[in-house]
């Protein structure tokens, strides 16, 4: 075997196919103690528990809904009992069957969609799925896929998951609801299977495979937003299958067991599914599309910098093509991605800035409980340390390995998680959402350090010592979920479901929202400009329809129709506005009420009613809608309009 | 001589599939459902398999691979397909899809039986997990049925409070100028309240004597009316809770407009 074209992983984990040894001799590599099928009954008995896990997280969404004080407090050892059973048993030397293996990632994706789902097991809440819920139900009205979207203008020009959502509503005749909830568990599941075959093809060994496939899954974003119906969601696995697909161009060389039997002549199909990734990601996500060039640009000159013969130049034409085909979209279609992402890119430019000047930006982390931050800090120290080992051992022995070298810079990245969450004023979000990259090579980094050669220490396999290692893993596997859960999506206020919360995301999503927003759209029809706080921006755009105006904090203040109010009217073509009178009740839960709210984080009184009422006592505003705490407003004509 | 047995063996079969792909493609295009959505489904099915195949064979990919390969050309598939369609101004609807997985499951068959690949050794990770023995059978099956069990038991209980929610009851009183030159009002009482509701509703047109109007309305049901009302003048509606007018309940105005 070449060493220089072997699969990444331990000279003990890539010897030959493991069913051409027996048992004993595995043993002695990668797991000493392990036997040859375990308990009989060990699989069925981490199904059990994990079940048993997510009924606990089941009670305590149901206590948030019906006001069990007592029940609430089973989620977090529902989250659990779900994630370290499946974890322990995917670390356990007994583990002797790939399809254990695979099974053991198969039941982390339908006990997490579980988990997900019934949040909201009715109806989708999530802000981000409704406005690809809104641009489904558009392709489908409209048979066209450039009808606007006003919740997401960018989704747009990135309409890979509403053609898909729309073919399978339109063919199916279900709903968009139910379609979405279907083709979301799909697409998750297809990341699940496609990162598994990803783990697999690199480092040919199934357990080291499972492995990461479950330390994946402890990703901040994996639970909940990875799992929505969302164009993310689409893109992220073809990014893998992509990755997958360059992958089996070195495995009939590779001589690991997987290369044994590679198929002959499936070049011009290789090349076929990675045209078909690149076309994928490229039409249905942004940032995916940026990632996916940044990755293949490491592979790119890592291949190109090998050697001669070993030098592989198909990464450097697979870049060339996906980047072609990204800036092409961007150029001729997504034209708008540069006016969408450049807040969020001035936003994290000022952090950085601020921080230089010794001003630090608010997180959002400091909301949570303390032990939530502690276990948040401790998941990054743990994998940090798992990577630095993983890089320091791989690097001398796989230098020569072309993935090697993007695999372990990958995977370092993830000491700018850390930062990232602490500079960004959206921090603990921007580091979520890198983690759903970053935590690819983190994970499989992390499960070859796992998976190596463990010391021949006999103290360790007996008494104390094996109960002590048996509570370090329970304890590690326990630390990385927390961690995950307690830095990702939903935030603490809002991980359960429960009464209304305003400016609480999911949270706020209520009948009588929908029902203001489901009125404007059949009393106006679609695209009108309305000004209204963050929930009323979430439904009026996405339920109603509506073309919803951000910055509108001004009108808000109880100042009536002075010079500031009748500019932003004027100027932005603001004709109605929606007023929530719960604004005056309760803090923001997210910490503003408003989009671009110059008062974010700030606040320490709600909003007064009378600064509320004050718009409708303005001269010449109609008030159209009140259904107790949501009035509508017709600013037409009025004194802001003038 | 067994690999050609198997290969026109697996041809019949793969032809017969072929025949069958573009029935259940006009079943999908003009049938009712459910019978079009299981066209879909079964052309999608085949795709999938047949695609995933003669793209990239079977020997030298594990199972997983297959399946996941199997699932990602039907997406794929539909996420370019649809984006090319809508690029060639096609009007994107159920027809339009039938005949894509119809079309690509089809060529994947065509390719499948040109390519005439026989059956290879397949990837030798072995995948059975259950264990020996009825013991071992019984034990996994009761554990599973209870596991089952559970997770129904997750799946009703989330259901149940999800549909029992108690959000506070509402109704919703609206009014918008209507019809040509805007010169009538419409005006709507929608009752969510949670039991059917008495209601009072008075309108009031300029400096015009209110007219009250008595309903009851029942959960989810909607009161339309429709009043002239020039431009020029003030509308003031008021819906007052119970059968006496006394605080307003709900109320909405509209300003007068320049003619």
């Amino acid at each position: 075997m070449n060493p220089d074209t072997a699969p990444i992983g331990w000279p003990t984990a890539v010897i030959s196919t493991r069913q051409d040894r027996p048992s004993a001799q595995r043993a002695a590599g990668l797991h000493a103690a392990g036997r040859d099928h375990g308990h009989p009954a060990a699989f069925p008995l981490v199904v059990l528990l994990s079940s048993l896990g997510t009924l606990a997280v089941a009670a305590a969404y149901a206590a948030g809904r019906a006001g069990w004080p007592y029940l609430t407090a089973l989620y977090w050892p529902g989250q659990l009992l779900v994630y370290v059973p499946i974890a322990l048993r995917a670390y356990s030397s007994r583990l002797a069957r790939p399809a254990e293996g695979f099974a053991l990632v198969l039941l982390l994706f339908v006990q997490q969609t579980l988990v997900f789902r019934l949040y909201s097991p009715l109806e989708l809440k999530f802000p981000d799925e409704l406005q690809h819920w809104r641009g489904t139900l558009n392709v489908v009205h409209s048979g066209t896929l450039d009808q606007a979207n006003y919740s997401l203008p960018v989704a747009v020009h990135y309409p890979g998951l509403e053609a898909l959502g729309g073919a399978v509503s339109a063919s199916t005749g279900l709903s968009v609801t139910a379609t979405a909830f279907i083709v979301a568990a799909l697409l998750h599941l297809l990341l699940a299977g496609g990162l598994y075959a990803l783990c697999l093809r690199i480092s040919a060994d199934w357990r080291m495979a499972t492995l990461a496939c479950v330390i994946y899954a402890a990703n901040p974003h994996y639970l909940f937003f990875d799992a929505m119906y969302i164009y993310q969601g689409l893109a992220l696995p073809f990014l893998v299958l992509l990755l997958w697909a360059m992958r089996l161009w070195r495995s009939p060389d590779s001589g690991g067991p997987l290369a044994s039997a590679a198929a002959p002549g499936g070049a011009a199909g290789r090349w076929i599914v990675v045209l078909m990734a690149i076309g994928v990601v490229t039409v249905s996500h942004h940032i995916t599309s940026f990632v996916l060039i940044a990755a293949l640009a490491g592979l790119a000159v890592a291949g190109a910098c090998q050697p001669r013969p070993d030098r592989d130049l198909r990464p450097l034409v697979v870049w060339l093509l996906a980047t072609s085909a990204v800036v092409a979209w961007a150029l001729l279609v997504a034209r708008d991605v540069g006016s969408y992402l450049a807040p969020t890119l001035a936003q994290l430019g000022d952090s950085a800035a601020g921080l230089v000047h010794g001003h630090a930006a608010a997180t959002g982390i400091e909301a949570a409980p303390l032990w939530e931050r502690l276990v948040t800090v401790g998941t990054l120290v743990f994998l940090a340390v798992l990577v630095v080992r993983g890089s320091r051992d791989l690097w001398p022995r796989r230098r020569g390995e072309p993935w090697a070298l993007p695999l372990i810079a990958g995977a370092l990245l993830i000491f700018a998680l850390g930062p990232l969450r602490l500079i960004a004023s959206d921090g603990a979000e921007l580091s979520g959402r890198a983690a759903t990259f970053i935590y690819i090579p983190v994970a499989i980094v992390a499960a070859m350090t796992l998976c190596r050669p463990p010391r021949s220490d006999p103290a360790l396999r007996r008494g104390v010592g094996r109960i002590a290692a048996g509570a370090a893993r329970m304890a590690a596997a326990a630390v990385i979920v927390l961690g995950g859960i307690a830095s990702g999506w939903p935030p603490a206020w809002d991980r359960l479901p429960g009464p209304y919360l305003p400016a609480g995301f999911e949270r706020s999503v209520d009948p009588q929202g929908i029902a203001a927003a489901r009125w404007a759209l059949s009393a106006f029809g679609p695209g009108h400009r309305w000004a209204e706080d963050l929930t009323g921006q979430s439904l009026l755009s996405a339920v109603g329809d509506q073309n919803p105006v951000r910055g509108v904090a001004v009108l808000y203040d109880g100042q009536g129709a002075d010079p500031a109010a009748r500019y932003l009217v004027t100027h932005l073509q603001i004709r109605f506005l929606a007023v929530d009178l719960r604004d005056s009740r309760q803090l923001p839960a997210s910490g503003a009420y408003f989009f671009a709210d110059p008062n974010a984080g700030r606040y320490r009184a709600p909003l007064p009613r009378a600064h509320l009422k004050a718009i409708g006592r303005v001269a010449g505003v109609s008030r159209i809608y009140d259904s107790g705490d949501i009035e509508l407003y017709d600013l037409r004509g009025s004194a802001y309009d003038r | 001589m067994t690999v050609e047995r198997k290969w026109s063996g697996r041809s019949a079969w793969l032809a017969a599939v072929g025949i069958a792909v573009p029935l259940l493609g006009v079943v999908d295009a003009v049938g009712p459902q459910p019978f079009a959505a299981a066209g879909f489904a079964v052309n999608l099915t085949v795709l999938g398999v047949a695609g995933g195949r003669a793209l990239l064979g079977q020997a030298g990919l594990s199972r997983v691979e297959r399946a996941t390969v199997a699932l990602a050309v039907p997406i794929g598939t539909l996420v370019l397909g649809t984006v090319a369609a809508a690029a060639l101004h096609f009007q994107l609807d159920r027809r339009v899809w039938a005949v894509l997985a119809a079309l690509t499951a089809e060529a994947a068959i065509i390719a499948l039986l040109w390519r005439g690949q026989p059956g290879g050794p397949g990837h030798p990770l072995r995948w059975p997990i259950l264990p020996p023995g009825r013991h071992g059978r019984m034990l996994w099956g009761g554990l599973l049925a209870a596991a089952g069990v559970i997770l129904a038991a997750a799946v009703t209980l989330s259901v149940w409070t999800a549909i029992r929610q108690a959000y506070p009851a509402f109704s919703a009183l609206s009014a918008i100028r209507v019809g040509p030159g805007q010169h009538s009002v419409q005006i709507e009482l929608t009752s969510e309240e949670p039991a059917p509701a008495s209601f009072i509703v008075t309108v009031r047109v300029g400096r015009a004597r209110p007219e009250p109007v008595t309903l009851r309305l029942a959960s989810g049901s909607t009161w339309r009316k429709t009043v002239l009302a020039p431009r020029s003048s003030a509308v003031r509606v008021i819906a007052y809770r119970g059968t006496t007018p006394r605080t307003p309940y709900r109320k909405v105005y509209l300003a007068p407009q320049a003619s």
